[in-house]
């Protein structure tokens, strides 16, 4: 216990450091291009998401950030992120959940974004709805959390703590969405864990058994100004994601209003009658781009 | 290579086909380094690489990525184990062994693709040559074959201007290419006017609009655009992937006057944190918690004060 | 069945009073009592070997998943904060209600709701994913939050139950100091300590008369408070199931129930393996019990209908899902059998005289209190299963318990049961002094014969 808890300590010094390694760039460059001798590398995660390996005496500390640290708390300042999907256009190609996997370093069957048949009513057609967190601004989650180890940002972001949960698995009772995972350390995903120790401050740990994760809205993208790793895999245009103060949204392709989206489109939230005020918005799947297809494989069956 | 020849060399020997003295003969006459090097190439897989190059403000990158066929598909190198170099051709013929020319070594992520970042001395550098040739190269990787890319650019700039008025806000952009020791416009290019939000430029005018005879595009600003709290709006010009210029784009902070909406202060809430709860909840609950403790507290003192009665009566 | 006349003579008071402590002084178990304790032993420690395990591997070991997020070990709470509230009931409703009858019994279901609430905190931290950052609780507590409510309310019930529990049991340890012969040194010592040096002094009389006053008064809200704050751990979600209004009441309700089920039970026991037992908990006491078992089963019927037939009649979205699965489908065996055995038939068979004997109300108890355990589970765990995404796969809410997650939450049964046993083998289980006051003696006459004992 104590060693993990050591290493991951190491990891979390080396993740900000490649943060603001990478948003000086060059330094990089240099790094990599100075002697390669046999000095001892470590890995660190670049502001894109990327890996990155740097000699260790380069590793400095500068600043020591952790989940627990104000910063983190209190969001990026003057951002509001926002997400808009389109149910027109998804056709459960599954990418976008696989990105947010692969990015956030989980495996099956955990997914912080799910792809599931919906319907309406008995004579309204299927169509495939991918759910995520939704960030919800009145959030059940963050009210019943009794350490506040799950937390509200000023830019929307609901964050998890790991370093502080308890694991009472309250906020995932609390959650009307059911968005919430809870790390039961499967003995697969401590393994995978151990070799992909990558940790950042705004992004929850994976690799915490015995704590809850969810969708987090990838907010070290955000303040590097690049899109969620589930917007940027989806091969469909499905999901757009931008800052509400900007009033505009992107799926990398197609950059647009968000007001005249919301309003064109008659977008709406999931279960608005509870008052969450979820900050994603949904597109009614009308005219859609695909005929529903059902899923030939059947997801997520072992325990 | 001496370790693969003599693997290779203890391998047949195993086989028993060959006998200690035909080695030595071997050793002496046959080339090592062809024969190691070809038994590794065969195995070796080979990958597409592309570079390209963007320029933001006159700062300079290069982006390289790798790519291989799967069945017909493109997919992301995400396995190389060596890190790719990039030359900058114009120094000198660039020499591997000395590393004159070496512009950076970098290992690409997870998705294939790696940035590199021009560094500020080779940048002053290249300002003052008006054509340049990049070569990003990685050899001896155990998975890949060694694959070698160049790119050469001509020189580019971009203007813009903005004329900001009440009712109508306009901005101009204009495309000059580096001809015979001087700028001159370019005509017909596609040059993108667009405003600068944080995942993305949100594009203004016509779509696919080209340069005028005089190298100009352009475009009028949506009144209603939020811009920053600081009353402060960025519009942006750029040419996507040009032939000879490649991407190239420039920005510029215009006064606005939308502001977003106001953030609201995150005040007492349920939701907020432990210290911002609600005032009401905060008082009653203390009030109920400091009587019911108050009264047990006085309980616990009537324990020790029958065991001060017992302590008297037996003295 | 006559309540036992008072006694008005001195000299017959204190024959009675010697009588009693004759019988009422805590004795070695026999062979049925140690076999009890060693099964109950091993089953405990099997539980805590569990928990090792689950401390080493995480809660991969039980069968909840991300769907299903709480299982036996929560239901298994519910169930032990319902059965502690017995001891309000018993002790400090009929107290201050003056019911003659109670004195036997007070004790009885106040070790009870000790022992409930004990593992009722601790099988709530066996549920935590992290149990060693327990202490974020008081270094990061948020007031908004039901678990710090549940948390404050459970620890302050189990302090006022440890002093409701403590203060009669004084006169209790102070004569089992002076007349326990040939005890081991240290059972000798630990009388010594807990007695806090009682002199059977009218000083000290007054002062625990006080406190048990203040107590009652106190322990009721809170015991109300522990049980709703419980029930609205599950009321303040939005899921079908726990999002009603009637959850309090409901969990109240059915908390009195269980809790007279076990304290009837518990004096079946005693009253079987100490005969000498049968002049205090005597048939009137089990008559009484069953009438106010009624009563309470009564209740809990009225609220457990409000619960389940108002939604039923409206049959909104997911709630019908629910209560399809409950009424009818998956769940429907369970439901009506707890439905039946832990109300209906213990209703119908306590209504009658004959049904209010020790063995059927024996036999009754047990039904109320197996039934209760089970409802809880039905309460926490169907729930969960209603999502608001459709086809999701049956391995994402399909939960059955895992063989550790039994043991553990067995060994915290056993560990209940075993305070209770150890209580009872070093304890009198009934107050001699409360029971001799409720026949009418002075507690002067009381205090003369303690004194005696005393200088004896
Ligand atoms: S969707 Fe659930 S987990 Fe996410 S903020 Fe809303 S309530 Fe919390
Ligand atoms: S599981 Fe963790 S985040 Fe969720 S309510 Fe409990 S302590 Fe808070
Ligand atoms: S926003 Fe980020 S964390 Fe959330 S689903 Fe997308 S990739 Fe995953």
């Amino acid at each position: 216990m104590e060693d993990e808890q050591k290493n991951r300590r190491n990891f979390l010094k080396f993740g900000f450091l490649a943060a603001g390694l990478t948003a000086a760039g060059v330094a990089l460059n240099k790094v990599a291009s100075g002697d390669e001798g046999a000095e001892e590398k470590v890995k660190v995660l670049t502001a894109d998401g990327r890996l990155a390996e740097v000699a260790k005496s380069k590793v400095e500390s500068s600043e020591s950030l952790s989940a627990a640290s104000k910063h983190v708390r209190q969001g990026i300042p003057g951002r509001k992120f926002i997400m808009v999907i389109d149910l027109t256009r998804c056709k459960n190609a599954r990418k976008c959940l696989e990105g947010c996997q692969k990015m956030h370093n989980f495996l099956p069957p955990v997914e912080w974004l799910k792809v599931k048949e919906m319907q309406d009513s008995e004579l309204s057609g299927k169509y495939w709805f991918p759910q995520l967190c939704y960030q919800c601004d009145n959030p059940p989650c963050c009210k019943v959390c009794p350490v506040g180890a799950t937390f509200k940002r000023s830019d929307g972001i609901v964050g998890i703590d790991n370093e502080r949960c308890i694991g009472c698995k309250f906020c995932m009772a609390a959650c009307p969405y059911s968005s919430r995972s809870f790390n039961y350390g499967n003995p697969k995903q401590v393994e995978y864990s151990k070799n992909h120790p990558l940790k950042s401050c705004h992004t929850m740990d994976p690799n915490m058994v015995g704590t809850v994760s969810k969708c987090d809205f990838c907010p070290d993208f955000g303040s590097k100004g690049i899109l969620p790793a589930c917007v940027r895999s989806c091969p469909n245009g499905v999901i757009f994601y931008g800052d509400e103060n900007e009033d505009v949204v992107s799926n990398g392709e197609q950059v647009l209003r968000l007001k005249d989206l919301l309003v064109n489109n008659g977008g709406y939230r999931q279960f608005e009658v509870f008052g969450t005020k979820p900050r994603v918005y949904y597109l009614p799947p009308v005219n859609r781009l695909f005929p529903f297809k059902p899923d030939p494989v059947e997801h997520n069956q072992e325990e | 290579m001496k370790n693969n020849f003599m693997n290779h060399l203890f391998k047949k020997l195993r086989h028993g086909t060959i006998s200690v003295s035909l080695i030595t003969v071997t050793c002496l006459f046959i080339n090592k380094e062809a024969i190691s090097q070809a038994e590794k190439d065969s195995a070796k897989l080979s990958a597409t690489m592309t570079v390209s190059y963007k320029a933001s403000n006159g700062s300079r990158s290069i982006k390289v990525n790798l790519k291989r066929k799967v069945e017909k598909k493109f997919i992301a190198v995400d396995n190389l184990k060596t890190p790719v170099s990039l030359y900058f051709k114009s120094v000198k013929e660039h020499n591997p062994a000395d590393g004159t020319g070496l512009v950076g070594k970098l290992y690409l992520g997870k998705d294939g693709e790696g940035v590199f970042e021009i560094p500020d001395d080779i940048n002053k550098l290249i300002s003052g040559l008006h054509k340049y040739t990049f070569i990003a190269k990685f050899d001896a990787d155990p998975i890949y074959e060694d694959a070698e890319e160049e790119i050469s650019i001509a020189d580019s700039k971009i203007t813009l201007s903005y004329l900001g008025e009440d009712s109508i806000k306009t901005a101009t952009a204009t495309l000059y290419e580096w001809k015979d020791s001087a700028y001159v416009p370019v005509a017909g290019a596609e040059l993108k006017l667009g405003i600068k939000r944080t995942f993305s430029i949100f594009p203004i005018g016509e779509s696919g609009a080209v340069t005028d005879s005089s190298g100009k595009v352009s475009a009028d600003l949506p009144l209603d655009m939020p811009g920053t709290f600081d009353r402060k709006i960025t519009i942006v010009a750029k040419i996507d992937e040009h032939e000879s210029f490649g991407n190239v784009e420039v920005s510029k902070e215009v006064p606005w006057s939308v502001l977003p909406e106001p953030i609201p202060e995150i005040g007492r809430a349920l939701w907020a944190t432990g210290d911002n709860a609600p005032y009401v909840l905060v008082f009653s609950s203390l009030s109920i918690i400091a009587v019911i403790w108050g009264t047990i507290f006085y309980l616990i003192s009537l324990l020790i004060k029958i065991r001060k009665i017992g302590r008297d009566k037996s003295s | 069945m006559e309540e036992p006349k008072k006694i008005t003579n001195e000299a017959e008071a204190i024959q009675m009073l010697r009588q009693y402590n004759d019988d009422l002084l805590p004795r070695k178990f026999g062979i049925v009592g140690n076999t009890w304790t060693a099964l109950l032993i091993i089953i405990f420690l099997t539980g805590v070997y569990c928990y090792t395990n689950q401390l080493r591997y995480g809660l991969s070991i039980t069968g909840m998943r991300d769907f299903v997020f709480w299982g036996i070990y929560i239901s298994n709470f519910v169930f032990f904060v319902a059965i502690s509230l017995v001891g309000s009931l018993v002790t400090a409703v009929l107290y201050l209600l003056n019911i003659p009858w109670r004195a036997p019994l007070s004790r009885i279901s106040e070790v009870i709701a000790v022992a409930a609430v004990i593992f009722a905190g601790l099988i709530i931290i066996v549920d935590m994913g992290r149990p060693e950052r327990i202490v974020n609780m008081f270094l990061h507590g948020r007031i908004q939050s039901p678990i710090v409510w549940d948390v404050m309310v459970v620890t302050t019930y189990m302090t006022l139950s440890i002093l409701l529990l403590y203060f009669p049991l004084l006169p209790g340890i102070a004569f089992c100091r002076d007349n326990l012969k040939g005890i081991p040194k240290w059972q000798k010592w630990m009388y010594n300590i807990l007695s806090l040096g009682w002199k059977y002094s009218p000083e000290q009389y007054h002062i625990v008369k006080k406190a048990i006053t203040i107590l009652s008064v106190m322990i009721i809200p809170v015991a109300l408070c522990i049980h709703t704050v419980t029930s609205w751990l599950f009321a303040s979600t939005y899921r079908p199931g726990w999002d009603s209004t009637n959850f309090g009441a409901y969990f109240v309700s059915g908390a009195f129930v269980v809790g007279a089920g076990g304290v009837i039970a518990g004096m079946a026991v005693l009253r079987k393996f100490y005969p000498s037992y049968k002049t205090y908990l005597t048939d009137l006491h089990f008559d009484r019990m069953g009438k106010l078992l009624v009563l309470l089963t009564v209740v809990y019927a009225y609220f457990s209908i409000n619960e389940y037939l108002i939604p039923a009649y409206k049959m909104k979205g997911e709630e019908a899902e629910h209560l399809h699965e409950l009424f009818t489908g998956y769940y429907a065996p369970l439901f009506w059998s707890v439905q039946f055995f832990g109300m209906v038939l213990p209703i119908i068979v306590l209504l009658f005289k004959k049904g209010r004997k020790p063995i059927p109300m024996f036999i009754m108890a047990v039904l109320v209190v197996v039934g209760a355990w089970f409802k809880r589970y039905l309460i926490v765990i169907p729930t969960m299963s209603y999502l608001p995404i459709q086809e999701i796969p049956e391995a994402w809410k399909h939960y059955a318990p895992t063989f550790q997650e039994w043991a553990i939450t067995l060994g915290s049964l056993a560990g209940a049961l075993l305070i209770i046993t150890f209580f009872v083998r070093f304890f009198p289980i009934i107050s001699v002094w409360e029971v001799a006051e409720e026949r009418g003696v002075s507690h002067e006459t009381i205090y003369k014969h303690l004194n005696e004992g005393n200088e004896k």
